[in-house]
């Protein structure tokens, strides 16, 4: 069973669902493609959170497998330039302190319009320059603020070899773990 | 792209760099066994590439023409002469699927991997292998990687972790409960297997906040690095300064963001900024409740 098919078996029926989705790194790629497809299909447009690849190399990949950009706003914290906005997306600075990323967060969902859903990739990348304790309760903020404002979301690890007790942890507060396999 | 650099003084590197950094690879990715395989062999594919890249191989040539040159590089190099070089599609595309093993000295045979000669260069440190060889695993190792993006960066630090570990338990670096003498052991170690001309270690900051690296002549940041960056790859893969993270990693609990600054200088000089981030929470409840109160 593919990821999407995974993740519409156990939240289709959750209104405003808040996924988990676990993967290996070989089959990382796919998985977000399909996390994606899933969210874009039923909610419409979103914020994609990337603080692992850049914004622009999403957008093409994106494109590449057919999935519209334009349902997409982005809040990038990996590409090397300086804080600045433009229509599509908030470059942060790369590797941000959590606080920052926590209001950036914020400061998207309320003041952009259309946006419906949040993804946000990777929670592993976090846990280069952060300790699991902290990643963890920075998931579990950005997690009450969903329910509150009432989007649906997904947060997506990848499978390391370590960091398994963050996802552990992460599991507890989301609606669904999907663990995809290679 | 800057031409490779080949007339400094090191025409060559201690085997047991390149063999530390293979076992480095086979452990820090085992934990995925089977599933592990591609990434293996798209490292193995991009070490190739490499080599094309650098002329090692000409990539217009015929297959027999690249068997041989590949042959007489890693033959001269002391590897066996059954190299394991395939053809895909038409034109026929070379690809080295079981080149990780190869370079390790490890066959696959019937879905096993069997130890044939690695331990051959731990002894003595006489085995030397040219740079290219070096410079190829390590840029495959970064390439193979490119798919997963920035939190390869993990995947890297727990290579470089086997990496240090096989380097001490072959006794090439004594390691120390002093995280600077450890680093200087491990400095040490690789000057003296000839990374570079000379390594210079700096902290700034109390407690640090920053490692400041330079470097003279090392071909990683002259021949791979730009090349990595060329093809977008995200990872930092330098292996000195990766085991200098480690060391801290492990002695310290701090964590590493690696190559936040670089200077290339003229005479072959590079300076590099690693920042150092503090063992310990980096998001505290207060933070979180303070931040919490902060978001709309």
């Amino acid at each position: 069973m593919n990821i999407r098919n995974e993740i519409q078996e156990q939240v289709s029926l959750i209104e405003t669902p808040l996924v988990l989705l676990s993967v290996s790194p070989v089959s990382y790629q796919e998985a977000v493609l399909d996390v994606l497809r899933y969210f874009s299909d039923r909610f419409g447009s979103g914020l994609y959170i990337t603080l692992n690849r850049p914004s622009a190399t999403l957008q093409g990949s994106f494109e590449k497998a057919g999935i519209r950009g334009s349902n997409l706003v982005f809040l990038d914290s990996i590409t090397n330039i300086p804080e600045h906005d433009t229509e599509s997306c908030c470059f942060l600075g790369r590797m941000r302190e959590l606080t920052d990323l926590s209001l950036g967060v914020s400061k998207m969902v309320t003041e952009r319009k259309g946006i419906n859903f949040v993804l946000l990739d990777s929670v592993s990348t976090l846990l280069i320059y952060n300790d699991p304790k902290s990643v963890a309760r920075f998931c579990h903020l950005v997690a009450e603020r969903l329910r509150k404002w009432g989007l649906p979301g997904a947060f997506i690890c990848v499978e390391m070899g370590e960091g398994m007790d963050t996802i552990a942890q992460l599991a507890q507060f989301c609606d669904a773990y999907v663990k995809g396999v290679g | 792209m800057p031409k490779r650099i080949v007339d400094t003084e090191h025409k060559s590197i201690d085997r047991v760099a390149v063999d530390a950094l293979l076992v480095g690879i086979r452990n820090g990715l085992g934990y995925l066994g089977k599933e592990g395989e591609p990434i293996l062999e798209k490292m193995g594919d991009r070490m190739l590439e490499y080599l094309t890249m650098v002329g090692e191989v000409k990539s217009h040539s015929k297959p027999e023409e690249i068997r041989q040159s590949l042959q007489e590089l890693f033959t001269s190099n002391g590897y066996p002469k059954e190299i394991p070089l395939k053809f895909k599609g038409s034109p026929p595309t070379p690809s080295m699927p079981d080149f990780i093993n190869y370079l390790g000295g490890t066959r696959k045979e019937d879905g096993d991997h069997k130890k044939d000669y690695l331990t051959q260069s731990k002894a003595d440190g006489k085995a030397q292998v040219d740079w290219v060889i070096y410079e190829m695993v390590i840029y495959g190792m970064s390439r193979g990687l490119d798919s997963i993006g920035a939190q390869g960066q993990i995947l890297t630090n727990r290579i470089a972790g086997g990496m240090l570990d096989y380097l001490v338990e072959n006794g090439r670096i004594e390691p120390s409960d002093d995280p600077e003498v450890f680093l200087q052991r491990m400095g040490d170690f690789f000057l003296k297997a000839g990374f570079a001309d000379k390594i210079v270690k700096e902290f700034e900051g109390s407690p640090p906040n920053a490692l400041v690296l330079t470097y003279y002549h090392s071909r990683y940041h002259m021949n791979v690095l730009p090349r990595l960056r060329d093809a977008g790859n995200l990872l930092y893969s330098c292996p000195p300064c990766l085991a200098a993270g480690s060391i801290l990693r492990r002695s310290r609990g701090t964590r590493i963001v690696y190559d936040v600054e670089i200077r290339v200088l003229p005479e072959g000089e590079v300076v590099l900024r690693h920042k150092i981030y503090p063992g310990g929470e980096s998001f505290s409840e207060e933070q979180a409740q303070e931040t919490s109160r902060l978001m709309k």
